[in-house]
């Protein structure tokens, strides 16, 4: 099975480590996994500003790096939410474009959509002796259906005690620009968002979005919290990985 | 929207970011509201498919609201009811100043109606000498504190009860508590004076039935009704968009609506008002006036982008889902329709686009809107689309403009792309560091430009000295691991 | 604005020309499914209608009694009065409780009924007087519904809108054969009747959160509601 991987531009440059074990889990369960180096960005945080053109743009350049693959597969819901959610009315005044990236569309795949639904594996052999929370990340789950796959593969992990997040389905506040640009409304909901994460007396907290993670670190690190956050495909990868 | 207010979104919502009552008891109302509704409408069973139902007959009445609102004011006309026809908020509020002035009005009782307020209607009959009074409790204390309400369902969330004790008070001149009980107590006996003096009572309404021409009102507490009986004459304002075909498409918002708004199966009042009575009646009013109202909401219709705004049956379900809406409240939003209702609907229907345009950026674009409306409104897509209209017309600052463009040059190749990239990650790298589990902040750089906004309340994350192209160079020619766990691989799909 | 050019920009805008008929559509209120069962996935199917209504309008904050005779109908609305010891009532027309063997009400209670018999403007003017210090209001209903415990009360010259929403407790005689699933057969009857020039859905007494999210029972309508219902009628 070919599958193409997807990095994302947050991963990319701050995360790669989430990218390195989605690559590896992949690549035992029988995917011969490549990574098109052109690839850049899904044009998300122009599309969701408005700015269309720019968002057009990053959508060609990502069409050009996929338009040959059998699958294709990401580490983030929010990235792979716009292909699906919004790559077709990028294109929806271009019939040949629409057709051609309407097919590359049907074959992205979120990392734990792949996994549970393509690969069928929930399993992957792991053994993980802590406290975890888990936060559905909005994209994923309103955009894209993102349901129980990911607690499906948690749920399946040797040993890991499972608490739910309180308000888990409330948003950590990221959205992208809006962060920055409504960064104290976005403050506010964040911290939030952490002060429930205390509430649960996790160790670690775990999602499908570096985008959310690395916002809900930021702000659990200012409050001096011990919780650590992971990559839903880190935590999968290094807690089964051979010794 | 109050004269004190600030004139832009940051700033209304930095005054309610630091209003600790006001942030608990949004938070108290709209856990509540929710709570009520998720256990309201999973009673019945297959809310989503209410949810279609709701959608389809929503969007044919639009689709045909021609048609639909002739019958209804044919229908209305045949029963003696006054149609009036507005076409802005200015038309709106003369039209109501003519039906005061031909009864002398002295006294002008209202109901709940937000679409008064979206006209500003209060301010007009002021300035001539009328008295002008909310009848509905939470309205009541809005209009005595001199605000605008701040949730469309509970208007004074933002109040508590000594606040409220104290309006009171110093409206009626006697002295109470702060206990529901009493507070409760001494609206209702002060409201009957009104009800009883008033020479017109105005109701908003809910929806208005077309094969009947009759107009309905859902309500709690009974002030619907009674400015709908007691004064000779009654006013009914309404969007042009708030009608539906016929009396059974009725019972199916009367599940959505209320359920959706309070958890409540049916509000303990559903009132239908079929023109003024009839010859022989004892009671309710000789004169019925309804006024349509369009107001911007024709320019929405044929624009496939946005026509299904109009579906909305104002029940705030979006409102208590929004986590936006939860941290600042409704006034942070300066308009009379808070939340991702108001947040599209304002810019849509306003004249000054540029400034209530950045009411669509109020948003982290959660989808939870979305999920919550009964009737589906696509909220989270609206938003994206009226940012791409803001930035089309022109109105995005220009350092966004010029970073974006940049953006979109730079996606187009990666070698640009990674080559930008890359420097960012070499500038935080040796010029800032790692700050990730410093607890104080923002620091030099972090505190530059937009970064700030981030550094304010989070730590930037650990600078990477690799990016993923990097390691792919050694992970490219990776052997595979065998796979672990029970399930190991299920079903390979031709690998 | 002349309604023509208002309904005409409304075309207009929806990209056609004004017209006569709606387009065709499959959807038309509730689904059938509703109509077979409204009382949702988890309700008991053994209890009657009568005793749904009486467990959902309690909850409601109302008060339901169920009795199995006019007579003993008649018995519980003077067991109710002696409790509530109003100084006036206010009620609809005689001929509104002509099976109810209520006469006694008119007789031994302060109780008025009103309608109009003479001249019409006098006895608005009483009646706005009367009901306004009203204790209490008694009324039949034109139908009640079990899942949201409603009563329909339609009006016209003998069943006035002011009996049942000024005076302080509103109580309501209803007959088990009134007694529908859901509110739905009484809307489709008014699709084809001529709809009367108000019809008041009440499913309890008023109330309101709007202080501090407190639920308070009794606010601008009747602080109490009692429906009297006679099975097997």
């Amino acid at each position: 099975m070919k599958v193409s991987l997807f990095v994302t531009c947050l991963v990319d440059q701050f995360f790669p480590d989430a990218g390195a074990s989605t690559v590896r889990l992949l690549r035992r369960y029988g995917c011969d996994v490549s990574f098109p180096p052109g690839q850049t960005c899904c044009g998300q945080p122009a599309f969701n500003s408005g700015y269309v053109n720019a968002a057009r743009e990053a959508a060609k350049n990502h069409y050009k790096n996929f338009a040959d693959a059998d699958y294709i597969v990401s580490p983030s819901g929010s990235c792979t939410g716009m292909v699906h959610h919004y790559y077709r009315e990028l294109f929806a005044d271009d019939p040949v474009m629409l057709e051609k990236v309407s097919a590359m569309v049907d074959k992205t795949y979120e990392f734990s959509q792949f996994m549970v639904n393509v690969l069928g594996v929930e399993d992957v052999g792991a053994t993980f002796p802590h406290r975890v929370t888990y936060h559905p990340a909005c994209h994923g789950m309103r955009l894209l259906g993102i349901q129980e796959e990911p607690m499906r593969l948690l749920r399946a992990i040797r040993d890991i005690e499972l608490i739910e997040l309180p308000k888990a389905e409330d948003c950590c506040g990221f959205g992208g620009t809006f962060s920055v640009k409504l960064s104290d409304i976005s403050g506010a909901m964040v911290t939030e968002k952490s002060e429930h994460i205390e509430e649960t007396r996790a160790e670690y907290l775990i999602s499908t979005d570096m985008g959310c993670l690395m916002n809900i670190n930021g702000n659990l690190r200012r409050r001096g919290s011990k919780v650590k956050i992971m990559h839903l495909a880190e935590l999968l990868y290094h807690a089964s990985a051979d010794k | 929207m109050t004269h004190q207010q600030p004139k832009t979104l940051k700033k209304r919502a930095d005054i309610a970011l630091h209003d600790d009552f006001l942030r608990k008891a949004v938070r108290f109302t709209t856990d509540r509201l929710r709570g009520r509704k998720e256990e309201s409408s999973g009673a019945l069973g297959d809310w989503e498919e209410w949810r279609e139902r709701g959608r389809q007959v929503r969007i044919h009445t639009v689709a045909n609201l021609d048609y639909y609102l002739g019958e209804f004011t044919k229908n209305m006309e045949t029963a003696g009811g006054h149609m009036h026809f507005a076409a802005d908020a200015d038309e709106a509020r003369k039209i109501v100043a003519e039906i005061a002035d031909s009864k002398n009005t002295k006294i002008f009782a209202k109901s709940k109606s937000m679409i008064s307020e979206e006209v500003h209607l209060n301010h007009m009959l002021e300035e001539k000498g009328i008295k002008v009074v909310e009848t509905d409790l939470g309205e009541w204390i809005v209009q005595l504190a001199h605000e605008t309400p701040s949730h469309i369902i509970i208007p004074a969330i933002h109040k508590n009860k000594s606040q409220i004790q104290e309006l009171f008070e110093d409206e009626g001149h006697e002295k109470l508590a702060p206990e529901t009980k009493v507070l409760a107590g001494f609206a209702r006996r002060r409201m009957r004076e009104t009800f009883e003096k008033a020479d017109i009572g105005m109701t908003g309404c809910n929806f208005a039935i077309a094969e009947s021409g009759s107009v309905v009102m859902f309500s709690n507490e009974g002030n619907a009704r009674m400015v709908s009986t007691l004064p000779k004459t009654q006013i009914i304002m309404m969007g042009m968009e708030r009608v539906l075909p016929t009396w059974v498409d009725l019972e199916l918002m009367a599940n959505l609506l209320p359920r959706s708004a309070t958890g409540q199966k049916l509000t303990v009042y559903m009132s239908a008002v079929n023109g003024p009575r009839r010859a022989g009646e004892l009671d309710g009013p000789e004169e019925v006036h309804v006024v349509v109202l369009d107001n911007g909401r024709s320019k929405i219709l044929g624009d496939p982008e946005f026509q299904d705004v109009l579906n909305c049956i104002r029940c705030g379900a979006c409102l208590n889902v929004c986590p936006v809406y939860r941290q600042v409240g409704g006034h942070a939003y300066g308009s009379v329709y808070p939340g991702p209702i108001g947040a599209v609907l304002t810019p849509l229907i306003a004249e000054d686009k540029k400034a209530w345009g950045e009411l669509a950026y109020a948003s982290s674009l959660c989808g939870a809107c979305y999920v919550a409306c009964p009737v589906k409104i696509p909220l989270h897509d609206m938003l994206v689309h009226l940012r791409r209209r803001h930035v089309e017309a022109g109105y995005s600052p220009v350092s966004e403009k010029i970073a974006f463009a940049g953006f979109g040059a730079a996606a187009k190749s990666s070698g640009v792309f990674n080559s930008a990239a890359n420097a960012a990650r070499w500038v935080q790298l040796h010029m800032i560091g790692d700050r990730s589990d410093q607890t104080d902040g923002p620091h030099g750089l972090e505190a530059a430009g937009p970064v700030a906004g981030w550094s304010n309340h989070r730590a930037l994350p650990s600078p990477q000295k690799e990016s993923f192209h990097d390691l792919w160079k050694l992970l490219k020619d990776e052997p595979a691991e065998t796979p672990g766990g029970t399930d190991g691989k299920r079903d390979t799909h031709g690998a | 604005m002349e309604r023509d050019a208002f309904l005409n920009n409304i075309a207009s805008k929806l990209g056609r020309k004004p017209s006569q008929i709606p387009s065709s559509r499959e959807i038309i209120g509730v689904s059938e499914e509703y109509k077979q069962n409204p009382f949702g996935a988890g309700a008991p199917k053994s209890t009657s209608l009568a005793e749904k209504f009486k467990a959902e309008f309690e909850t409601n904050g109302g008060r339901c009694l169920l009795v199995t005779s006019m007579a003993e109908a008649s018995d519980q609305l003077r067991s109710v009065l002696n409790e509530l010891e109003p100084k006036n009532i206010v009620t609809w027309d005689k001929s509104e409780f002509a099976n109810w063997g209520i006469d006694w009400l008119w007789s031994e209670q302060p109780a008025t009924e009103f309608s109009a018999k003479e001249d019409t403007e006098t006895e608005r003017t009483q009646l706005r007087e009367v009901a306004r210090t009203a204790d209490v209001g008694i009324t039949t209903a034109s139908f009640a519904a079990a899942n949201t415990a409603t009563l329909v009360l339609l009006t016209n010259r003998n069943c006035n809108r002011s009996v049942s929403l000024l005076p302080t407790v509103h109580i309501a005689l209803v007959r088990e054969s009134q007694v529908n699933p859901s509110i739905g057969i009484s809307l489709e009857s008014l699709n084809k009747s001529v709809t009367p020039s108000s019809v008041h859905y009440i499913s309890g007494p008023s109330r309101s959160s709007d202080i501090e999210n407190d639920l308070t029972i009794g606010v601008h309508g009747p602080v109490a509601v009692v429906v009297i219902l006679v099975l097997g009628l």
